[in-house]
């Protein structure tokens, strides 16, 4: 073969032999003598005259690596003192060593191992195949069979409502002779009575806001002292003392408070690092406890300004010294606070009970009883019947329609090419990285997990880019940042596998899932070739 | 930013008592005054309270020093560190040319000064024309140390913002003096502010502004267009007109307030100081370069960079861990986009524990260090004076037993919050500590550190978070029972010096005698930080206006002698768009400090993050830049030896065109290349101002411009406005007319890889049809260039011939001022093997074709013809190429051009 000029790729070969000597620049452009090609200047703007040197800052240098795959460097890098080729062809001589044996013999297993992964993974999503077929055909049966037996419960339903209505209807008129019998010796339930505490304290919230109004015109009054008593400073001097009270507010707090704070303006989600935020469960449930503890003042605590003015007004705060605004109420709000969510966290069913004991507490109610068979007037067997049957009935039709719109929705799912995902459905995936467990569920959630914490990384929100990336968005919320998203790369392999977590923008979490249901006949043959012809290339290398 | 957070003039009790407060009179004692060949001495006297100060006048040849104090068992603070050793050597003898008993007259060349006794006045006059005077308007004040009374005014000795309390135990002890700067429109310095370059006034009628503040200050998304104190403080002001500049430096490190007021008859400011002595050196000029050498003189010049710190800077907050590390420095390599440095925030610490690792991230950081040396890239850490207090935290258990740490009001060692929680402060006024804070940067005792390993001094106002301003409380106690009040403008350079003696000491340790230049960014500065290295200016945000300030603010640091400055591309808080992200490089390539960072929640933005194109676009800036690291380094060899910046205002290349007296939206780099930033959102063209009295060139194109006959105004061929088309490739840059200007174009991996490449050299031909230039040349590492191993070239081209010759590169790039530096006795100079591979003339007269090209004493002919500045398509052939002459850089030779027959 002839000597190629270094670093020309040799596909290329015919375009730099020296036929006429002259030399055609690869774009077309402009045409120099051959003496030109190589000489360390570069005359031609697509940098093609000097494929062996750096003279060009566009050029490309061919490296050859025998025994390993061939590769493109930029000119940049071309007897710059790095060996960036496995042959060392891109220094000068004696400078690098060839370790493209070592490094091509690491690079074909990995290519062997690779095609092997490929092709057992396109043999399994052919299992995956049939078994989306076999699925989505059960599915549909059974949708079939619900929308019938739907069709036909509803009827009945209907039927053994009207009887319902009927049975309770006689029973409400039989009741109601009754109540008018008792009108005059009727004692209040708890409902009447927890009403009436929300009616007093609608009041009281309005007085309340007078009561504050009155703290800024004793602050003022106070500071009104020192200064002239000018009609058109009194301005200035309520602003002087609503200052002053929020000096003396913020010089109680104390150097540890104040430094957090101003490391907070900086990075607000790193040390000392903020309470985690809330799961969106237990955000609800705060709200609730929240909501309730605003309704109820406690007993003692009667005539201080209530919570919820605290929170209607938050410039309140800044403006109300220190006297003027005890700390008891906000205490004892987050004392509140602190006891929903403990009860909250350890048995979110039964806190609402324990909550509404709670509140009975306040409002000096026993707690109430399990049930109070007897109070109320006796009901008549047949409307209790007729219920129960009704109920029943209507019970079972709904969880029919529940399975019925479930099912709909997963026929209606996207799966990707063949259905091949679907038999991933209902499936969930994790790995480790760094100290979190990261957990990912195609067509459901992602979250990173450790022992303490649960952090939603998203939603499903379906296959992007031609079902190479699956993507989950809307997660939760970083702490005064966006919602957390998770953009995973889906890769052909043998087995399911999550890897390479990484989050390289705040909050945007980026992974590597490897599934057969992503391999395709064309992969598997490409990565066969690519091994192929790392081998050939080595075979080609010993014959030279 | 919390304005209320940060006090205003009302809020200090000495700017209060002061500000703004005229007519106590203060008088010489005619009978004390004495004459000493250099030096004149007096007895003041505050005429209403018979308090007494020492006035001593020294001559330093183009430099005069006041200095009053009160009697020295008073014991006011005189700041250390600054002043060069070598000032008094320059002294030189008054010549009396009047004494009456009114006043006394001395002059020294053109510079006359008058000394009036009562009230006391200097007015000094350069080659008689007025240039400042002093105490013209009776605001001179120096509150005299006392003892405390009863019926002393509330505020002397305590007082309290945002529940801070200063003690004062010292009472009141500012000064205040007033300096005219007669028929003076324009004066500009005392950085560090977000503010326009030149001063606006703020006081006068219809003015309400807060004074500029000196007050070095932590500030969180500080406002722009403000006089605001920030990160640094350097109380040198200029003053320029036509025909004269000179300057003002007050060596005091107290907190100060500088008002400024113009009316017709020139400029007024007033400055006031809370503590310290009255200091004050009148920098006598009479011009810009002159003014600027003559500050190097008194708190010295630029330190010698390494060459790879003027190479692009990728930071962020933060890069994780290793991987992440690595996989950047790759991304640079594929997308072929030069770089040299990598630069870690503070996450890579172990709970923010200084010269510390986190090991679950940076498990292996030597490692990571060698892989990035194999390419030639450094890594910088960032290392604060703010120690964790943790017992088994080697460095707090150290300086707590060593005593190294600030203390308080009680003597106690001060705890404040940073970053680590609980903190105590490195004490660097103690030279005791200093030299202890050095030792931790040696390899063996700085685990994981390598000798590729740089740092960055972050917080050292210092940032104090739970402290009054965010800083120290002023009653804190340095070493020999100085105040914080009395020294806070210096404590960040001061630690920033400790931090340089611990890389000087490691770097001999390391290479032997020649040893390792340190890098060391700062964001804290004083006068005398240029010795030491560079600076960033802040915290900035990712928006427009943020683009522009940047600017006037380099600039500003600039003229005050601290050159190597640069702000965050492309706006640290904040996620900048492609073309924001686009225009911020473009101008970035010219910052003589340039480097990229981001926000710990900012987007990622490393430069192919963005589109394609935008990738494009700013691989060709980085280049640019790269391209110019010989001129670059060339020009910090001047800032090195002449103490000239590299940002320069065009007045201070054309001092005498006065509509550039108030520019900042376009500036010089060198006395070659006018830069004008695009920094306005989807702009297709800028107002471009070119100086008419040279010649202009496209930097891009290589087209001659040619200046309107009036106004200077550039009006372009395309259209009739004197406007310059922009469109997103570039920003409109110009080469001066006259200028020879050395680049290594060729593309490499980092600036280590461009050692031995070849060099370009572009003649910019002026109207004369000559032009010069110059090349310095080093190892661009060690200290050898000290005992001669450099070159310095001056290039050349007059009467058709283009020369390179050995001369200092003064004799080119500064003539006015040539005081060229003699290699030392015996010194060989630098060998270099390095060639010229292309020549391109711009400007020739007729055109660039029909000429040939020799090599003198050589009867050959060069390759030589028309061809574009660059080889990119779409370029004029607007100049005439020399191919592969082939001649080393470092040797004499000569090329003749002539027209062929």
């Amino acid at each position: 073969a002839p000597t190629l000029l270094r670093g020309i790729d040799p596909a290329l070969a015919a375009s730099y032999s020296p036929q006429q000597g002259s030399f055609t620049c690869l774009d077309g452009r402009s045409q120099i003598s051959t003496d030109r090609l190589n000489d360390d200047y570069c005359d031609c703007i697509d940098g093609s005259d000097e494929p062996g040197t750096s003279a060009c800052a566009v050029g490309h240098f061919f490296c050859r690596n025998r025994g390993h795959t061939s590769k493109r460097l930029n000119s940049s890098m071309v007897d710059d003192g790095v060996c960036d080729c496995c042959d060392g062809s891109d220094e000068q001589p004696g400078r690098c060593k060839n370790t493209c044996k070592e490094e091509g013999s690491v690079r074909r297993a990995e290519l062997k191992a690779q095609a092997k992964a490929y092709a057992l993974g396109f043999g399994k999503r052919e299992g995956y195949v049939k078994e989306a077929v076999q699925k989505k055909a059960d599915w549909t049966h059974e949708l079939s069979g619900l929308d019938a037996q739907i069709k036909s419960e509803d009827a009945s339903v209907k039927k053994l409502q009207d009887r319902k209505d009927a049975a309770e209807a006689a029973e409400k008129a039989d009741r109601d002779r009754e109540d008018a019998r008792k009108a005059a010796s009727s004692v209040p339930t708890p409902e009447p009575i927890i009403d009436q505490l929300a009616a007093n304290q609608a009041v009281d919230e309005s007085s309340g806001a007078g009561a504050s109004d009155n703290v800024a015109n004793d602050d003022y009054e106070a500071a009104g002292e020192t200064v002239p008593e000018d009609e058109a400073t009194t301005q200035e001097a309520v602003e002087g003392a609503a200052e002053e009270a929020g000096e003396a507010a913020s010089s109680g707090k104390t150097e540890e408070e104040m430094a957090q704070e101003r490391m907070a303006q900086w990075i607000k989600s790193d040390s000392p690092a903020p309470p985690p935020p809330p799961t969106p469960e237990l955000q609800q449930l705060l709200e609730k406890a929240r909501a309730a503890a605003k309704q109820f003042p406690a007993p003692q605590q009667t005539g201080e300004p209530s919570l919820q003015q605290d929170e209607s007004r938050p410039d309140a705060q800044e403006q109300t010294s220190t006297e003027a605004r005890p700390e008891q109420p906000e205490a004892s709000a987050q004392q509140a606070e602190a006891e929903a969510a403990e009860a909250a966290a350890q048995a979110p069913a039964g806190w609402l009970g324990k909550t509404l004991d709670t509140l009975r507490g306040f409002v000096g109610l026993a707690p109430a009883s399990p049930s109070e068979p007897g109070k109320l007037t006796a009901l008549s067997a047949a409307a209790t019947a007729a219920r129960d049957k009704y109920n029943a009935a209507h019970n079972s039709l709904s969880e029919k329609q529940r399975r019925q719109s479930e099912l709909q929705g997963l026929l209606n799912q996207d799966y990707g090419p063949d259905d091949a995902y679907l038999t991933l459905h209902a499936r969930c995936f994790d790995t480790k990285a760094d100290k979190y467990t990261y957990e990912m569920c195609l067509f459901g959630s992602a979250a990173q997990k450790d022992a303490h914490l649960h952090t939603g990384l998203g939603q499903w929100d379906g296959f992007k880019d031609g079902y190479s990336i699956a993507s989950f968005t809307n997660g939760q919320h970083c702490w005064q940042g966006p919602p957390r998203s998770l953009q995973v790369s889906i890769k052909c392999g043998s087995i399911e596998q999550v890897s390479k977590v990484d989050e390289p923008n705040r909050c945007e979490y980026t992974a590597e899932f490897a599934t057969p249901a992503a391999c395709s006949p064309s992969l598997v043959e490409q990565a066969q070739r690519e091994s192929t012809a790392a081998e050939q290339d080595l075979k080609g290398h010993d014959e030279l | 930013f919390k304005e209320q957070e940060f006090k205003k003039c009302a809020d200090s009790g000495f700017c209060e008592r002061l500000r703004g407060k005229q007519g106590d009179s203060y008088s010489a004692d005619p009978k004390s005054i004495q004459l000493n060949g250099a030096v004149v001495t007096a007895k003041v006297q505050h005429d209403a309270s018979g308090a007494a100060y020492d006035l001593q006048l020294t001559n330093y040849n183009g430099i005069l020093r006041m200095h009053i104090d009160e009697a020295a068992s008073k014991h006011r603070f005189q700041v250390p560190w600054v002043l060069q050793s070598e000032l008094p050597d320059s002294s030189q003898a008054w010549t009396k040319t009047r004494q009456s008993s009114s006043l006394l007259q001395l002059q020294s060349g053109s510079a006359q000064l008058t000394l009036t006794f009562k009230p006391l006045r200097v007015d000094l006059s350069i080659a008689g024309t007025p240039a400042a005077s002093f105490n013209a308007r009776q605001m001179f004040q120096y509150e005299y140390l006392r003892e405390k009374q009863e019926g002393d005014p509330a505020g002397w000795w305590e007082e309290t913002f945002k529940g801070h309390t200063d003690s004062k135990p010292k009472g009141p002890q500012a000064i205040s003096l007033d300096l005219s700067f007669p028929g003076f429109q324009h004066v500009y310095g005392i950085p560090e502010h977000a503010a326009s370059f030149a001063l606006k006034p703020t006081t006068g009628e219809g003015i309400e502004s807060e004074p500029y503040r000196l007050y070095n200050l932590d500030v969180f998304e500080y406002n722009l267009d403000s006089t605001f104190g920030l990160y640094g403080s350097i109380p040198l002001m200029l003053a320029h007109k036509a025909g004269l500049t000179t300057a003002a430096f007050w060596l005091n490190a107290a907190e100060m307030l500088v008002d400024v007021a113009s009316d017709n008859s020139g400029t007024q400011t007033q400055w006031v100081a809370e503590a310290g002595v009255l200091d004050l050196f009148f920098l006598l000029g009479p011009d810009p370069a002159t003014v600027l050498q003559q500050y190097g003189r008194i708190s010295g010049t630029t330190a010698m960079p390494q060459m790879f710190s003027l190479g692009y800077h990728q930071c962020r907050w933060n890069y994780k861990d290793e991987t992440d590390v690595l996989g950047v420095n790759a991304g640079f390599d594929q997308h072929d986009i030069p770089y040299d440095v990598i630069w870690l925030d503070i996450e890579y610490l172990d709970d923010k524990k200084y010269f510390t690792w986190d090991k679950n991230y940076f498990p292996t950081p030597i490692d990571m260090q060698d892989k990035l040396a194999v390419t030639g890239r450094k890594l910088v850490v960032i290392i604060d004076p703010h120690i964790k207090r943790k017992s088994d935290y080697y460095v707090f258990s150290e300086g707590e037993s060593g005593s190294y740490f600030t203390k308080n009001k009680d003597g106690k060692d001060y705890e404040g919050w940073c970053w680590p929680g609980s903190s105590s402060w490195v004490d660097c006024l103690n030279p005791a500590s200093r030299d202890w804070w050095a030792g931790l940067f040696s390899l063996s005792r700085f685990q994981g550190s390598t000798k590729n390993l740089y740092i960055w001094n972050d917080m050292n106002e210092p940032s104090v978070f739970n402290g009054p301003e965010v800083t120290m409380p002023k009653d804190n106690i340095h070493h020999g029972g100085v105040e914080h009040r009395e020294m806070h403008n210096i404590n960040g350079a001061l630690f920033h010096a400790a931090t340089w003696q611990g890389l000087e000491e490691r770097g001999r340790d390391s290479y032997g005698s020649d040893g390792d230049r340190p890098f060391i960014l700062t964001r804290s500065a004083f006068a005398g930080t240029q010795r030491l290295g560079a600076l960033w200016t802040g915290d900035n945000k990712a928006e427009w206006p943020a683009l522009k300030f940047s600017v006037p603010m380099c600039l500003s640091l600039s003229i005050a002698g601290l050159p190597f400055v640069g702000a965050d591309i492309a706006g640290f808080f904040g996620n900048p768009d492609a073309e924001l992200f686009t225009r911020w490089y473009q101008l970035g390539a010219f910052y003589p400090f340039f480097r990229g960072h981001a926000h710990l929640e900012a987007k990622r933005r490393e430069p192919w993050l963005y589109d394609g194109t935008t990738t494009d676009r700013v691989r060709e800036a980085i280049r640019m830049r790269y391209a110019l690291l010989p001129y670059v380094y060339t020009l910090f060899r001047l800032a090195h030896t002449h103490n000239q910046p590299l940002m320069r205002p065009l007045w201070y290349e054309f001092p005498d065109e006065a509509e550039t007296f108030s520019m900042d939206d376009q500036f010089l780099l060198g006395p070659s290349i006018l830069v004008a930033p695009v920094t306005e959102a989807g702009a297709s063209s800028r107002e471009v101002y070119l100086p008419t009295s040279t010649r202009w060139y496209n930097f891009h194109s290589g087209t001659a411009m040619k200046p309107a006959s009036t106004g200077g105004l550039l009006r372009s061929q395309e259209s009739p406005k004197n406007s310059i088309k922009v469109d997103m490739d570039s920003i409109p840059i110009f080469l001066r007319g006259g200028s020879i200007v050395p680049r290594q174009e060729r593309a490499r991996r980092s600036s280590l890889q461009m050692q031995g490449d070849p060099f370009t050299l572009i003649v910019a031909l002026n109207d004369s049809a000559a032009a010069s230039g110059a090349l310095y040349l080093d190892d661009g590492h060690s200290f050898a260039y000290k005992r001669g191993v450099y070159t310095e070239r001056a290039l050349t081209y007059a009467d058709s011939v283009l020369s390179n010759a050995a001369a200092g590169i003064a004799s080119t790039l500064l003539p006015s001022l040539d005081v060229s530096v003699p290699l030392p006795a015996g010194a060989k100079g630098l060998k270099s093997d390095a060639v010229v591979e292309r020549i391109v003339v711009l400007g020739l007269p007729g055109g660039p074709a029909g000429w040939k090209a020799t090599v003198q004493g050589s009867s050959q002919f060069l390759q030589a013809g028309p061809g574009p500045l660059r080889l990119k398509q779409g370029l004029p052939e607007s100049g005439l190429i020399i191919r592969k002459p082939g001649l080393p850089i470092a040797a004499e030779w000569s090329i003749r051009l002539s027209k062929s027959s």
